[in-house]
This record gives C-alpha cells, sequence and structure tokens, in this order.
C-alpha cells in the first residue's frame, strides 16, 4: 500500500456507508462470492458507496473481494452492503464456480508456486 | 570781618537747608509706605485669592487622581480585563479641570493601561495556541493510529460478528474526537494537520458526514458525474472539515433530515447542505456572515456559542484555502441552506496510483464461447448497452475465472513454459558472468 492510496483510504469511514451495521444480513456471502447486477431495478434511492457497487457489477460479474479491492473498503463493510442489495433485489449472489473435472497435480502447482517465487 | 557773620548768617540757612530735604524725604518715605501698605493689602488679598483658587484646584486634582484610581481604573479593568459588557469607565468629576492637562494625563493612563492588557493577553493567546497546537497534534495522531489500527482489524478476513460491531462504534467515537481536535487546533491558528491525496466530492461529502453525531440523517444526494470529480489533495481535508461544521450546524438546529447534494457551477462546482430547522433571524445571519469572511483567531475571553464556533472555523479555513461559504441564500425547507464554492483551481486529477478505467463493455474483446452459459450455468460477461464508464469502472480480468477447465490447464502449462524458459536464460547467464 503506498503513502498515497493510504492518505485517502482513511477518509470514508466505513460504517458511513453502511449506516453503523456491522454484521452483514447474509451469513452466505464470503470473498468468493460472485455478484451479478439485475439491470432492470432502479438505483434511485442507494446510497452512494451502494451506487458505486451497482456500477461496479453492472459492467460486469465480480467477487465480493474485487468489490472491496474497488470501493477500498474492507471485505467485512463491503459484505455488509453487498448483503443489503441483494436483499433488495439489486444483486444475485452466486456460489463461485470451482471446476471439479481436472484435479490439479500437486507437484505441478508446487512447481508453479516455487516459479512464482523466484519472480 | 564779614567772614564769621556770613557763617553765621549763612549757618542756619544751610542748616534748613539740610533739613528741608531731608523732611521732604521723610514725607515721601512716609507716603510710599502707605501707598506701599495699601500694595501689600491689596497684592495679600489676590495671593489670598490665589492660594485658594490654587487649594480649589489642588483639591480637585486630588479629588480627580482618587476617582481615577478608585472608580475609572477599576472600571476600566472590568471592561477589558475580566471583560463586563455593561462596565461603564466614569467620565472625569470636574468639568473646570477640562482647561488643564489633567484629563489629557488622564487619558494618557487609561491608553497605556489599554494597551498593556492588549499585549499581555496577545502573548498569553501566543502560547496559549502554541499549546493548544502541541497537545492538539499529539492527539490527532494517536486518533489517526487508532483509525489505522480500526482498519486494519475490520480489514482482517473471518466472520464478521460482534466484534466488528464494536470496532464500527468505537470508529465513529473516534472519528469524531479526530475532528474535534481538528476544530481546535484550526481556532488555534493551525492547519488542518492532515494532508490527503486527491480525493473525489463523493470522498469529500461521505468522509464529512462520518465525522458528525447523527450521520444517518444526512442524506446524500449522490450523482456519478459531479460525484467523481476530484478535488485537489491540498485543500481535501480543509474542505472537508469546513462541510463536516455546516452538516453539525444544520443536524444540531433540526431533527429533520439534512440534504446534501454537489453540483456543477459555471465557475466551478458547488456542494449544498440544506436543513428543514428553525433558521437563522437577520442578526445571526449577520453575524454567521461576517465569521465567514473573518480569520478570527481562538480568543481566551470569549469562546462564544456552538454555532458561532463552526463558523468560525469554516471562516478560516475558507480564508485560508481559497474556497467560498455562503449561508446567506434562503431554503426551500424554511431552515439554513448553507453553500460551500470550490472554484475550478481547487479541483483536480484522479491520483496516478487509481486503477486505470477499464475499457467500456462495448470495448471488451468478446472471447470465445461467452454468449453461452458456462458448465456451472454462472452468467457471462455481456457488453451491456453504451453506458460510458465515469467511475473507475472493474478491470475486467477477475479473479475468479470462469473460463472452462481446459483453456485453464493450457494456461497453466503456457506459464510453465514461460517459467522454463525464464530459469534458462538466468541459469546460462550466471554461467557466462562466472566465465
Amino acid at each position: 500500500m503506498t503513502r498515497r492510496s493510504h492518505r485517502r483510504r482513511g477518509m470514508v469511514r466505513s460504517y458511513t456507508a453502511t449506516g453503523g451495521r456491522a454484521i452483514p444480513s447474509r451469513a452466505t456471502l464470503d470473498e468468493a462470492t460472485l455478484l451479478k447486477a439485475d439491470p432492470k431495478l432502479p438505483m434511485a434511492g442507494l446510497n452512494a458507496q451502494s451506487h458505486r457497487v451497482m456500477d461496479l457489477c453492472r459492467a460486469g460479474v465480480l467477487s465480493v473481494a474485487e468489490v472491496a479491492a474497488h470501493l477500498q473498503m474492507p471485505g467485512a463493510v463491503t459484505k455488509v452492503i453487498v448483503s443489503a442489495l441483494v436483499d433488495s433485489g439489486h444483486l444475485v449472489a452466486v456460489a463461485p464456480f470451482v471446476p471439479a473435472a481436472q484435479k490439479h497435480d500437486r507437484e505441478f502447482l508446487k512447481k508453479v508456486l516455487r516459479g512464482l517465487q523466484s519472480i | 570781618m564779614t567772614g564769621p557773620h556770613l557763617l553765621l548768617l549763612l549757618a542756619p540757612t544751610a542748616g534748613l537747608a539740610a533739613v528741608l530735604p531731608a523732611l521732604a524725604v521723610q514725607v515721601r518715605a512716609k507716603r510710599a509706605a502707605l501707598r506701599e501698605r495699601d500694595a501689600a493689602v491689596i497684592a495679600g488679598k489676590e495671593l489670598r485669592e490665589v492660594a485658594e483658587r490654587n487649594f480649589r484646584y489642588y483639591e480637585a486634582v486630588v479629588d480627580e487622581v482618587r476617582h481615577l484610581a478608585r472608580h475609572q481604573l477599576p472600571a476600566l479593568v472590568d471592561e477589558v480585563v475580566r471583560g463586563h459588557p455593561d462596565a461603564a469607565v466614569p467620565g472625569p468629576l470636574h468639568d473646570f479641570l477640562r482647561s488643564t492637562p489633567v484629563p489629557e494625563h488622564h487619558r494618557a493612563v487609561e491608553t497605556l493601561l489599554r494597551e498593556a492588557v492588549a499585549t499581555v493577553r496577545e502573548h498569553a493567546a501566543q502560547a496559549a495556541r502554541a499549546g493548544v497546537r502541541g497537545i492538539a497534534d499529539e492527539a490527532q495522531t494517536l486518533l489517526a493510529r487508532l483509525q489505522m489500527k480500526i482498519d486494519e482489524e475490520l480489514g482482517k478476513d473471518g466472520p464478521t460478528g460482534a466484534y466488528h460491531q464494536s470496532l464500527t462504534d468505537i470508529d465513529h467515537f473516534t472519528t469524531r474526537a479526530l475532528h474535534t481536535v481538528q476544530r481546535l487546533r484550526i481556532l488555534a491558528g493551525s492547519w488542518p494537520g492532515m494532508q490527503r491525496a486527491n480525493c473525489t466530492i463523493r470522498e469529500i461529502v461521505e468522509s464529512a458526514r462520518g465525522r458528525i453525531g447523527p450521520y444517518d440523517r444526512v442524506e446524500y444526494t449522490y450523482l456519478a458525474d459531479v460525484g467523481e470529480r476530484y478535488v485537489e489533495g491540498r485543500v481535501v481535508e480543509p474542505v472537508t472539515v469546513a462541510l463536516t461544521e455546516l452538516l453539525a450546524n444544520a443536524t444540531d438546529y433540526s431533527s429533520e433530515p439534512v440534504t446534501v447534494y454537489a453540483q456543477q457551477t459555471p465557475t466551478g462546482h458547488r456542494i449544498v447542505v440544506e436543513d428543514t430547522g428553525l433558521g437563522m433571524n437577520a442578526f445571526q445571519r449577520d453575524e454567521a456572515e461576517r465569521l465567514l469572511v473573518r480569520r478570527p483567531l481562538l480568543d481566551l475571553t470569549a469562546l462564544a456559542d456552538e454555532r458561532k464556533l463552526g463558523f468560525a472555523v469554516v471562516g478560516r479555513l475558507a480564508h485560508d484555502y481559497h474556497f467560498r461559504v455562503d449561508v446567506g441564500a434562503p431554503s426551500a425547507g424554511g431552515g439554513v441552506k448553507a453553500v460551500l464554492f470550490l472554484p475550478d483551481k481547487l479541483m483536480g486529477e484522479p491520483p496516478a496510483d487509481e486503477p486505470a478505467p477499464a475499457p467500456s463493455p462495448q470495448d471488451v474483446p468478446e472471447r470465445a464461447g461467452t454468449t453461452t452459459p458456462t458448465p456451472a450455468g454462472l452468467p457471462k460477461r455481456q457488453p451491456r448497452g453504451t453506458r460510458a464508464a465515469r467511475t473507475a469502472p472493474p478491470t475486467q480480468e477477475a479473479t475468479t475465472d470462469t473460463s472452462d477447465p481446459a483453456s485453464l490447464a493450457a494456461g497453466f502449462e503456457r506459464l510453465r513454459n514461460a517459467f522454463t524458459h525464464g530459469y534458462g536464460a538466468t541459469d546460462s547467464q550466471g554461467q557466462r558472468h562466472d566465465d
């Protein structure tokens, strides 16, 4: 994290986006949950952060972690915002897709890890 | 023979002649003495009169000095030192001293006292302000670190629960405390104590909203185009602190929701805070306007009421950072309409480390198979309309790729090849170096 973005990161406190709620209304969401926007529901009346989440997800499917990174908000806070949007029907949450057809070779993955570490 | 006769004859004549002038002198002397006595009597009378007059003057001057010491100076001290608003300094006692230098000297004493008090007060205020700045600095640093720690904890993975709720509540108290410290240091003649990177108007409004108690009563009408314009980092914190003060005023004087919105104007942007409270009367509005154009410093003896203090903070920041705040416009809701004008020269560019705006959906090259659902039934990304990407939209390279397993494996294979080639190159270079 660079100093510059850090000076920006603390600006907006998380509770302003969540109305002080820290516990998401849905316990099923995790960082990898994929979010899809429902383009038919109007965005009027949404607060600024929810508005931004919708803008992000309308452009394409994103995971909760990606939304958090774009909002520059902690994951726990993002989950609260996203949960509310899922409740209101603005977003559809889908469990992440894990390809089950092919198990990866453990040795192969180790090689990849070593390769990455040596970069 | 004639000599003695002549002498005899002459003798009485001579004697007479000698006596006569003496007599004349004597008479003259007597007369002079009489005249002198008369004159002395007159002179004595005059002297007495003068003496009496001088004594009256003396008594009057003593009276006047006593009046100065017992009444005028204490009243003056009440006025300039103790700041009693109804302390009236009495005038001189004796009118007939008006033509003498006495009143002038008394005025000199008064002036000197006023100057002395002003000088002492200024020195004391300077020392106090320096002290306040030092303490505020330390408190601010600690609170900012507490905020960072809270963010760090909130950012940790794991189940969210009561712990996160407590952190969020603590965060709100910390942020409000931080704002209190900031307004104190600003009134003490210092800067807001925090340098920010360029931030958007949305971030400024949301940040200001989070710094007051009843933030849930502030309704920010977010419009993506104006809301995502960048304000120069140098003025981000001052504008945010000023906006916080306006929001605090609006929510303090109204129990209804407070509306905030941003608009573009021909010469810049404006952030409008509207409440539906009691509003201000003409006198309060004049006082507010007066404070908003001044550059007031913390006066130890005159810490006024809350609203005035807020306007003093805003006035000082607006003066130092060249933005303008106006509370004179009528509000549709009957309350106060505060407008913060940001001239174009205070607007900035997006920061360099901001993720580059992703291509708008129609520019994304369509990958094979994106029109059909994946085996897992996940929706595929599809270009959606022609919505222009104003805010930094997400990059389309999602961490969780939805390509089919075969292409994923092929990708890994390519990566392995790249690594293998990379090792080879490094090794050969190493060997050549050793040679």
